[in-house]
């Protein structure tokens, strides 16, 4: 019963070949029941001819359909097909209209060949430092070779999957943690590539590798908190920089318009004095020189002059003794009495001249 | 005698049935009469039947396949220590392929579904792993060592499997090494701790050089107001010194004008706010006071 079971010739794969091979059987097994039938009928009555022709008939259709659906096999532009002669590896056919001969002499298998597809994982790693990353990658892969990838090596899809990790792994544990999550670089990348396709070749998969892609490499959940305040600090440092930089930017220039402020002060207290003993100077030398003029009587003027002022605002005591006599004078009174004088005296003379003496 | 027809095509049928069999791609067979290998020494091989069609007699002889593709065993995860006496999970899986029917048949019956081969294969690759990981340290085992160890593994392994069990061992890998659930708590703890310890050294640093950013700038202000302040006071010491020369220069034509001139101004300061001023009669000031009451006397 060889024949008739095509699904056990492929016990893994669980694919059945095209043709539907069952059915056609059975219906060529009723054929030849027909045929048997008809011939003991035939014994027993004529009008066997009639009979004969039409089961004739009936065998050439059935043989014809046998054949169109198990000869005439159409290949997908995707797809690549694997011809077996009696089991044994006997062709490829490339997509479009192919012959072969019926089912169960050769069977094909479809193979979507060209399709890109793509494998991805997230998984936990160690870095060479003993740290824990997680790395999100995927891989991109397409069956270069149809013929192994059906009959060279069991669970291509779980083997390539396999060996991706693996791979990735090994590239992590190469590097430390921080350079693992400062992110893998393309030569990583190309290397991860070329490993898993040596692997992969070891294994007879049949499978090319189109690219491996790093997606995200982060620390684990549970650490992610303190990686985030460490990138927090990272700005902090900068922010604080920053903050002092400004403040610097405040405080020179403010220090700088201070000592200008201060340098024209004291020029302006510089000119004040020159121009205020100029005019002394000049003021003393004109009256010096009407004194000259006349020295007695300009000197006797000055002096009552300045008398009459300085003993207009005083409280005048006249002592004809000569210092002999006890005089009793209530200081503290004449004080207060002075006091409220000449505090309206003060009043009265507040724009008196009061000009910066040497 | 009608019925003889239809039973001998039947009896074709079922005898072409029994006697010819396929071995498909990917695939070998061996056939056993009453149990015996047929075929051994043979000049076609061990017996062994490759991809194609083949016969055998029909009812005497049994058809046994094998998967000759290359196979997977993917085992659970083992836990080793390593030679510091860490411990780790280690996952891996080990390619194998059946190399010699015959002998794999010997070790492992028909074995349809390889249960028997890959946990024979199981425990030699744990073993010879085990034996790996106790000789070497974590840092060692995680880094540039993996591909290393497992071409050991499997090199070892293949000296006894290939001649005693029909098998070749294609590859070894570890596909992890992870810590138990305790260690990786320690490990995330010391992840946090290095990374608190990075935060507040970063921290730290930029308040470093924020004080000396504003130490600077506070000493270049000062400095910039002391030499202010050291020209402000040239500036006034020449004001001065040019107004006691301008001063000493008018004066020095007349000293004793001036003496006088100066005093008198003095009074006139000193006096300004008033007092008691006690006055002799016989004084330069009153010297017509007492003069002058004489004379209305008089």
């Amino acid at each position: 019963m060889a024949w008739n079971e095509p699904g056990k010739r492929d016990p893994w794969q669980g694919k059945k070949p095209p043709q539907d091979v069952e059915e056609m059987l059975r219906r060529l097994r009723d054929g030849v029941g027909r045929l048997f039938g008809g011939g003991g009928g035939g014994g027993g009555s004529s009008g066997s001819g009639g009979g004969s022709g039409l089961l004739m008939i009936g065998i050439f259709i059935l043989i014809v359909v046998w054949i169109g659906t198990t000869s005439l096999i159409n290949i997908d532009a995707r797809q690549i097909g694997v011809v077996l002669r009696f089991g044994r590896f006997e062709r490829v056919m490339n997509s479009g209209f192919n012959l072969k001969w019926p089912a169960p002499i050769e069977s094909v298998y479809k193979v979507e060949a060209t399709t890109v597809r793509t494998f991805s994982d997230e998984v936990r790693m160690l870095t060479k430092d003993e740290n824990i990353v997680v790395v999100d990658f995927n891989v991109q892969y397409h069956i270069n070779d149809a013929r192994r990838y059906l009959f060279a090596a069991s669970q291509p899809e779980e083997t390539l999957k396999q060996a991706a990790e693996s791979a990735v792994r090994q590239q992590v544990a190469r590097s430390d943690m921080d350079t693992v999550l400062s992110g893998l670089g393309t030569e990583v990348v190309a290397d991860t590539e070329k490993m898993l396709q040596q692997t992969l070749d070891g294994y007879n998969v049949g499978l090319v590798i189109d690219s491996v892609n790093f997606q995200k490499i982060l620390p684990p959940p549970d650490v992610k908190e303190a990686f985030d305040d460490a990138n927090n600090a990272g700005n902090n440092q900068k922010q604080y920089v920053n903050d002092a930089q400004a403040e610097a930017a405040r405080v020179i220039p403010l220090a700088r318009g201070d000592a200008a402020r201060i340098r024209a002060e004291a020029e302006a207290y510089r000119a004040t004095k020159i121009a205020a003993a100029t005019g002394e100077a000049e003021r003393f030398s004109l009256v010096q020189q009407q004194y000259h003029l006349a020295p007695e009587v300009t000197r006797k003027r000055l002096y009552l002059e300045t008398m009459q002022e300085v003993a207009g605002a005083s409280v005048k005591v006249v002592d004809g003794s000569n210092g002999k006599s006890m005089l009793y004078l209530p200081i503290d009174k004449i004080r207060e009495d002075a006091a409220a004088a000449g505090a309206a005296a003060a009043a009265n003379d507040a724009n008196g001249n009061r000009g910066g003496n040497p | 005698m009608r019925f003889l027809a239809p039973i001998l095509a039947l009896l074709l049928v079922v005898v072409l049935a029994n006697s010819l069999f396929i071995v498909k791609e990917g695939e070998s067979a061996l056939v056993l009469q009453f149990g015996r290998i047929e075929g051994i020494g043979s000049a076609q091989g061990d017996g062994e039947l490759h991809p194609g069609l083949h016969f055998k007699l029909p009812l005497v002889q049994q058809v046994v396949r094998f998967d000759r593709r290359i196979l997977n065993l993917e085992a659970q995860p083992e836990k080793y220590l390593t030679s510091e006496k860490k411990a780790v999970n280690v996952d891996f899986y080990v390619k194998w392929q059946i190399e010699n029917s015959v002998t794999y048949y010997r070790s492992f019956g028909a074995d349809e579904f390889q249960t028997a081969a890959n946990g024979r294969l199981g425990s030699i690759i744990k073993n010879a792993l085990g034996f790996e990981f106790r000789t070497r340290s974590l840092g060692d085992l995680i880094s540039n060592a993996r591909s290393d160890i497992t071409e050991h593994v499997r090199e070892q392994a293949n000296k006894s499997t290939e001649t005693v069990l029909g098998v070749r061992i294609v590859d070894v890998r570890i596909k992890r090494i992870e810590f138990p659930d305790e260690v990786v708590t320690s490990v995330y703890n010391d992840m946090k701790a290095e990374r608190s310890r990075l935060a507040s050294e970063q921290r730290s640093a930029g308040k470093e050089q924020a004080q000396k950013i504003r130490a600077d700038a506070e000493k270049q202000a000062a400095i910039i107001k002391a030499e202010a302040e050291r020209d402000a006071q040239l500036l006034r010491g020449e004001g001065d010194a040019k107004a006691a020369e301008i001063y000493a220069g008018a004066y020095n034509k007349d000293p004793e004008f001036y003496a006088f001139d100066r005093s008198l101004r003095a009074y006139r300061e000193a006096f300004k706010s008033g007092g008691v001023l006690v006055l002799d009669p016989n004084s330069e000031f009153l010297r017509y006071f007492e003069a002058a009451k004489n004379e209305g006397k008089r």
